[in-house]
């Protein structure tokens, strides 16, 4: 009788077995959409026999094995930097190239003008007119060289706010890992696989934000450290990231105290999002900064030299058009129209002599959009498309090399997904599977009970 | 191979995505002519654009320059004409008085012509425009000769005229050296040669008369030089302006080939990623709505 009872018990114990097996299959199913999530699989374990009359004690759960794929995803992050730094360079350049206007509208237009301004002076070197032309288009010159200096700096601030932002975000993934690392320490073992997705989720939003090197402990939690190994996470502890504002500029100096001692790991910062914003920020957008402020003081250079070799209206000396830049650092913003010429169109300067009708200087400036600028290799209209091109080819090169990371990084969570990921199909197997073999346990039940039931009416 | 259905739905999800970019890029291709959006689409044509542009500006001020020198230079020509017409004119009136028939009056009539063709000469080398005389050279704010009394100034022009360019490496006259034409290595401007050929006339004079004649001789030979010089920038001003019209379409050509969509390409681009955009939608609808649980009852 007592096996009969026992039985019972392993049919009940069975049932709960199945139940549990379906239970996590629903658990597969309705996290379907849910980022990190890695699906679970039950592992069923015999119960052996206790006796030679009994053929065992049914089925229990052995474990429940989340499918995770370390492998895959160590290479995923790796490519993830990859892919988040050229996608950021890529953003910045299309977003500067953006306020570079189209050719034909834009610092090419401006120096055309200017110079066919000159042109007009020198088929009229007398006329008001065309001297008043000269003023509006030098100024015009000037502003359009210093707005795109404006913007080229406007960028390397936009990427300094975003690499303040981003060590926020940094900061904020590391407490959450330090926590995670705790929680994954000190869970109840059915707990710690949601940690651990959630834990591969947050490892991988902060290897797109920056280069970091990944320590797994025995225990399930992992230390993550950044640039030139300096510590990020340490089990339960995060080290914050600072920015501390540094002059001239009051741009962002990243300083990380993690050893106890502060130390700026700015230039070690070189991978995913953050080493593009300082890429950007401190050697891509200043190069060209440099670019252009070279192309505006040879321009300036060019123009004065001829304009103060000449005579204005009344046969003075000519006088300088724009005012002399200090040197080539900072000289396309500050391009400035003398204001002695600007105040006064005789000042303007057109003559090689001081007789008023010769045009010897008028000429020689419009002839310099056909010579190379002084300190460059290009006319003045071919060293900005060089620029321009230069910018273009930056920012294709970014993005082409983006596409392919992001190629790569999708190919690796298809594979990740094959192992990881929920299939729908699957689990509706796996749901008709545990609901059939939930239905034969119930049966056994039902016989054990019968017999357990007609044992008892004969006794009776 | 485990197909999972966040993998599936991503996978469709980016198809749909590529095909609707490239139908968005065939649309706006069409639709702005444009075939470069950022300048990162073509950095190479780009840079092209931008030169080709600037070639193209360059051409417009060079025929623009070469409008204005045209008018100058024909109205250069025109003043020449008139100039070599009035020496000829003096020069037969002088001849006419030469002979001992002659009458007082008739002496004084052509001192009179004399003296007006003079005064039309006058007229013809002061002549201004936009302001800036023609004929004083680079100091074009000073008329070349002014009356004096009942005589006239020296050349208060100078010998430096101005020229303009018209094309790249070409040039022509914008002002003219007046004292080249009216005086050249003579000893007086033909005004006062014209003044004392009247009164020689007036005199009876043959000596005199003679000196006004030859001149005038010279004059004339320095006033059709003048214009015949006149006449080659004219000349070669036309052949500049035809360069000029060649070289902007070939600009025009060149910046198109960089710059405008190829329609009829763009709009088979259109149909080609419409029909890849309708099967992209058709695929994912499809495969993503068949599950096993479909067929569970």
């Amino acid at each position: 009788m007592s096996d009969l009872f026992r039985m019972l018990r392993s049919a009940a114990h069975s049932l709960e077995t199945q139940r549990y097996a379906l239970d996590v299959t629903g658990q597969n199913i309705a996290n379907v959409n849910t980022q990190g999530y890695v699906r679970r699989t039950v592992d069923f374990a015999e119960i052996p026999p206790q006796d030679p009359w009994s053929a065992g004690g049914g089925v229990d759960i052995a474990a429940v094995q989340a499918a995770r794929a370390p492998l895959i995803e160590g290479r995923l992050r790796y490519e993830q930097v990859l892919s988040a730094h050229d996608s950021a360079i890529a953003d910045h350049l299309e977003v500067i190239l953006g306020g570079l206007g189209q050719p034909g509208a834009s610092l090419d237009a401006a120096l055309t003008r200017f110079y066919t301004t000159y042109g007009a002076l020198a088929s009229s070197p007398t006329s008001a007119t065309a001297r008043q032309q000269v003023l509006v288009e030098a100024q015009a010159l000037a502003t359009t060289f210093s707005d795109i200096s404006t913007q080229l700096q406007n960028a390397r601030g936009a990427a300094d706010r975003e690499i303040r932002n981003t060590l926020g975000e940094i900061n904020a993934l590391a407490a959450e890992l330090a926590e995670l690392n705790a929680g994954i320490t000190s869970s109840a073992p059915a707990n710690v696989e949601a940690l651990r997705d959630r834990q591969a989720v947050v490892l991988s939003s902060l290897s797109a934000l920056a280069d970091i090197d990944v320590i797994h402990r025995a225990d399930g939690a992992l230390d993550v450290a950044i640039g030139n190994g300096r510590a990020l996470v340490v089990g339960d502890r995060h080290y914050d990231l600072t920015a501390s504002g540094t002059p001239p500029l009051g741009f962002a100096t990243i300083l990380t105290n993690g050893a106890d001692v502060t130390t700026d790991i700015t230039s070690e910062m070189t991978g995913g999002r953050i080493g593009a914003l300082l890429q950007i920020r401190d050697t891509t957008v200043p190069s060209y900064q440099q670019q252009l402020d070279q192309l505006a003081h040879g321009i300036v250079t060019d123009i004065n030299t001829l304009t103060t070799s000449g005579f204005d209206l009344d046969g003075n000396a000519g006088l300088a058009l724009f005012n002399p830049l200090a040197g080539v650092p900072g000289a396309a913003a500050g391009i400035t129209v003398n204001a002695a010429v600007a105040g006064n169109v005789r000042r303007v300067v057109a003559a090689g002599t001081p007789a008023s009708g010769n045009n010897d200087v008028a000429r020689a400036i419009a002839a310099l959009q056909d010579s190379n600028v002084s300190g460059g290799s290009a006319r003045p209209v071919d060293a900005w498309g060089a620029l321009v091109s230069r910018i273009a080819t930056d920012a294709r090169g970014a993005k082409d090399a983006a596409a392919v990371h992001d190629d790569v990084v999708q190919q690796l969570r298809t594979l990740r997904d094959q192992i990881s990921g929920v299939s729908i199909d699957e689990e509706a197997a796996m749901l008709m599977r545990f609901q059939r073999s939930y239905e034969a346990n119930a049966r056994f039940f039902q016989v054990a009970d019968r017999a357990l039931e007609q044992l008892m009416n004969l006794v009776s | 191979m485990r197909v999972a259905f966040n993998a599936a739905f991503e996978d469709g999800v980016r198809n749909i995505n590529n095909a609707s970019a490239a139908l968005a890029e065939a649309q706006r291709q069409l639709s702005s002519g444009r075939r470069i959006d950022s300048p990162s689409d073509d950095p190479l044509g780009t840079m092209t654009a931008i030169s080709e542009h600037a070639s193209l500006s360059r051409v417009d001020a060079y025929s623009s320059a070469a409008g204005d020198a045209y008018s100058r230079l024909a109205l250069a020509d025109t003043i020449m004409s008139d100039i070599v017409t009035q020496l000829t004119a003096a020069q037969s009136s002088a001849l006419s008085a030469r002979g001992s028939n002659i009458t007082t009056a008739q002496r004084q009539a052509v001192a009179n012509e004399i003296l007006a063709i003079r005064d039309a000469i006058f007229s013809d080398v002061n002549t201004q425009l936009q302001g800036a005389y023609l004929f004083s050279g680079s100091n074009v704010l000073a008329a070349p000769y002014t009356r004096v009394g009942q005589g006239f100034s020296g050349y208060q022009g100078d010998a430096t005229a101005a020229r303009i360019d018209v094309s790249n490496g070409r040039d022509v006259a914008a002002t003219f050296d007046g004292q080249a034409i009216l005086q050249g290595s003579d000893p007086q401007h033909i005004l006062d040669a014209l003044t004392d050929l009247a009164a020689s006339i007036l005199a009876a004079d043959p000596v005199g008369t003679q000196n006004g004649v030859d001149a005038i001789t010279r004059a004339f030979d320095r006033a059709t030089l003048a214009q015949s010089r006149i006449g080659n920038d004219l000349r070669s001003l036309d052949d500049v302006r035809m360069q000029l019209v060649s070289v902007r379409q070939t600009a025009v050509s060149r910046l198109s080939k960089v710059e405008d969509a190829d329609l009829a390409e763009a709009s088979a681009r259109l149909a080609q990623s419409e029909t890849a955009y309708r099967a992209a939608l058709s695929a994912v609808a499809n495969t993503l709505k068949l599950s096993l649980l479909d067929f569970l009852k």
